[in-house]
């Protein structure tokens, strides 16, 4: 009895190196790959799409969250605010500093680092398109290509297509990405200043509303001191 | 082999679940939480459904699918237009337009509408024609697509208007204006055609009434409703309603049609005419204002006097009297007299008025009084009331000029012994109330160099990226060629030189701009907050200077009380 239990705690002992290791070289070399470097085209572009989106729509939910609680947001504007100046790209090796700083700080939401990390996909994603730009396109042969002959002639000319595609995607998607970093700019330098107006309109009408209270008494004191006559005095 | 079997197991059961815990982390998005996939989802969502609106209005989802809808705004939708035009042009389905621009033949020899006996090359030729008309057309509608792009989130966080974006700085700062000084600037620039003006435009081009000029009114007139166009205060013109009520005249000022006219009287007179033209039965006159072009109603019910009641003897004497009052909750409101499927008389919901109607052969009339009742709860805003920071100082101001203008010594006392009462001048100035302002304007940080001015940094990129001083460009170049034709390998030939130094080219050109990109945006982002953070900072200043205010209003509210109850003599 205690020989077999000896055996499953071997049997377990060796599961959990063998999933540690296996597991672990996993996420140290292979887990950083976006889902869309292991696909073919439409796939790779569908993909990319819905990564960027995310990133977008996780970069805002956090600008929000942070300007929503002044308690947090307004203490914190470091997160809203690039980790480097001019000056610090400007020193040897500071533009990789800047943006590791941001790879480092993924609650940095700042115009910059969300360029940063988008760079980071946009730049694997074309990378990957290259890839496939190099290989021979079977992806898109219909029936009526296949009875041509030579094929050959079939599968460069869809070769040839695709790789027009792909030279046009990598365009399209440079464009998108640069007209989103812009709204997504204007958005930040519009709303903070937006949130900060709301807590200045918020004072105003206490002013407003304590200055009303001094003239309600105010607004007494001719018929209270003027000529002052009164039986109370003796 | 006994003894390493339990090894063996464990490696297996290690691998399988390191494969399985693999397999489950291949989430589609690398580092997001959406489950959608796919192009079918991902068009369904930027369909025709979302918009800068829809993006930036709702609070909890602020910017959600901001890049889906640059995608969609950039790519997709110029897309889409062109490929339905082409498909029309072709006679194909929109899937086998795209697949022929992807180049594919397939789809046109399928199609019923090529030539029959189409050759290869035909096809190719086709193919070719179909993509051209597409690039063409795409071309047109990226054009379209990419200014309001481009324009658009750089006005929509400030143009006054809360329909595009959810919020606005214009539209804060008229509420500040409004706080402040009761009053607010018009603000014409990115404003679009306000809903008053529009409906105002409508209201006229829809008004069966022309100017009072043309109006006879009579003294019978006891209850009339008279509409007349007038310049108002501002130069800009204004429409006047009177509405005469018995001998009282009420103007009033027309800033909504809240009875839209769905079919005119002059519609009603026009197909008259249409229906029963001049000299027949019905209209032997002829004349009258009922030409169908909208003409006044002075004239339209007169016309209607001479024309029809008048000369039509089924008609003549019936008076237009009004509905019970037991009706008026349930009067008709726009509904077309014409409509034969329509209920006399349909419910305003929560409003309520009043309906007369009168019928005659060939001709009816309905005339409604239409009262649109709205609960409006008066919340502590800002443009609540005619109350302004500026206002209550000023009453602040006339209060003290009041009790400061007049001495403060009681009328029965006197200056000296033996004076007359009147007299106070000998110690009038011993007793008297004092107000002393003294003017603290708010101190700003010596910063708007930070605000207005530009990065230095990225002016001298630009500075060398456009001039070029120093012979900067050339000089790397010739240092390129130098130094492959330096430190040539032996038995490297010509052509292998030409192509080292090509690429060598290609890849410091390309490094170069990888760096100058993003320098650019690093500079993007720099400006940004140089931008930013000095109106924060002042703008939290200004906020900390108005909550030390509102403190010391506060103990002055405690001292005011105490002054108006402190009893005489003491």
């Amino acid at each position: 009895m205690l020989r077999f239990l000896k055996q499953i705690l071997v049997t377990l002992i060796i599961a959990m190196i063998t999933t540690v290791a296996i597991y672990g070289g996993y996420t140290i070399y292979a887990a950083d790959k976006y889902a869309f470097e292991d696909t073919t085209t439409s796939e790779t572009m569908d993909l990319y799409r819905e990564e960027m989106n995310t990133l977008f729509n996780d970069s805002l939910t956090q600008v929000v969250a942070i300007l929503v609680k002044p308690e947090e947001g307004l203490q914190s504007p470091n997160l809203l605010q690039s980790p480097c100046v001019a000056t610090d790209f400007a020193k040897d090796g500071g533009k990789e500093t800047c943006e590791n700083m941001c790879r480092d700080n993924p609650d940095n939401v700042s115009t910059y680092c969300v360029s940063v990390r988008a760079m980071d996909r946009y730049m694997k994603y074309i990378f990957h398109l290259g890839e496939i730009q190099g290989s021979v396109n079977f992806e898109s042969i219909g029936l009526a290509e296949m009875r041509l002959t030579p094929l050959t002639d079939a599968v460069y000319r869809l070769t040839l297509a695709r790789d027009s595609e792909i030279d046009a995607e990598i365009e399209r998607s440079r464009r998108v990405l640069e007209s989103t970093l812009t709204a997504y700019n204007e958005f930040m330098t519009a709303y903070p200043i937006h949130r900060q107006y709301q807590e200045v309109i918020k004072n105003l009408i206490k002013y407003k509303n304590k200055l009303k209270n001094i003239r309600d008494y105010v607004i007494q004191f001719p018929s209270t001191f003027i000529d002052t006559t009164s039986t109370k005095c003796s | 082999m006994k003894k390493f079997l339990p090894i063996i197991i464990g490696i297996f059961v290690g691998v399988a679940t390191s494969g399985v815990m693999i397999y489950l982390d291949k989430n589609p998005v690398a580092f997001g939480e959406e489950s959608v996939s796919g192009w079918e989802n991902y068009q369904a969502w930027t369909g025709e459904n979302l918009s800068w609106k829809t993006i930036f209005s709702n609070t909890s989802t602020t910017g959600k699918n901001l890049y889906m809808f640059v995608e969609s705004n950039l790519v997709v939708k110029p897309e889409k237009e062109a490929i339905r035009t082409v498909a029309g042009i072709y006679h194909l389905t929109e899937q086998e337009t795209d697949a022929a621009i992807k180049g594919s033949i397939t789809v046109l020899f399928n199609n019923t509408a090529s030539p029959k006996h189409m050759t290869t090359e035909q096809a190719y030729k086709m193919q070719r024609e179909l993509k051209a008309d597409y690039e063409s057309f795409k071309e047109l509608f990226d054009i379209q697509q990419e200014i309001d792009t481009a324009v658009a989130p750089t006005e929509m966080f400030a143009n006054g208007d809360l329909q595009d974006s959810g919020f606005d700085l214009i539209y804060d700062l008229n509420v500040m204006e409004k706080i402040l000084f009761n009053d607010v600037t018009d603000v014409t620039s990115g404003k679009p055609l306000t809903e008053a003006e529009g409906n105002m435009k409508s209201f006229l081009d829809a008004m069966p009434i022309s100017p009072p000029s043309a109006q006879p009114t009579t003294n019978n007139d006891k209850n009339a409703v008279k509409v007349k166009e007038t310049v108002g205060a501002d130069g800009k013109p204004a429409v006047k309603a009177e509405i005469k009520i018995a001998d009282k005249v009420i103007e009033a000022d027309v800033v909504e049609d809240v009875c839209p006219v769905n079919n005119t009287l002059a519609d009603s007179l026009g197909k008259f005419n249409d229906q029963n033209p001049p000299g027949s039965k019905n209209n032997p006159s002829g004349n009258g204002a009922n030409n169908g072009n909208g003409p006044n109603a002075g004239n339209g019910q007169q016309g209607a006097g001479d024309n029809n009641l008048g000369q039509n003897p089924d008609s003549a004497g019936k008076a237009v009297v009004a509905a019970p009052s037991s009706d008026w909750g349930g009067g008709f409101c726009g509904e077309a007299p014409d409509n034969p499927d329509a209920p006399a008389f349909v419910s305003l919901g929560d409003g309520g008025g009043a309906a007369a109607g009168a019928s005659t052969l060939g001709f009816s009339v309905k005339v409604a009084l239409c009262i649109k009742i709205e609960l409006i709860k008066e919340t502590a805003t800002a443009s609540s009331g005619t109350s302004c920071i500026q206002c209550e100082i000023a009453k602040i101001n006339e209060a003290f000029n009041k009790t400061l203008g007049h001495s403060m010594i009681p009328n029965k006392t006197t200056g000296n012994i033996m004076e007359s009462a009147t007299c106070k001048k000998s110690f009038g100035t011993m007793l008297d109330l004092k107000v002393h302002l003294v003017p603290n304007p708010l101190p700003a940080e010596p910063a708007d160099d930070l605000i207005f001015g530009k990065n230095i940094i990225s002016e001298w990129n630009k500075f060398v990226e456009r001039y070029k001083p120093y012979g900067y460009g050339k000089w790397d170049r010739d240092t390129t060629d130098d130094y492959a034709l330096t430190y040539v390998a032996p038995g490297t030939s010509g052509s292998d030189l030409i192509l080292s130094i090509e690429a060598s080219k290609a890849e410091n050109f390309a490094e170069a701009r990888d760096a100058v990109t993003a320098m650019n945006v690093a500079d993007e982002g720099t400006n940004m907050m140089l931008f930013s953070t000095p109106v924060l900072n002042q703008m939290r200043e200004m906020t900390g200077y108005f909550k030390a205010y509102k403190l010391m209003f506060e103990d002055t509210v405690l001292a005011c009380a105490k002054i108006q109850n402190k009893p005489c003599g003491q």
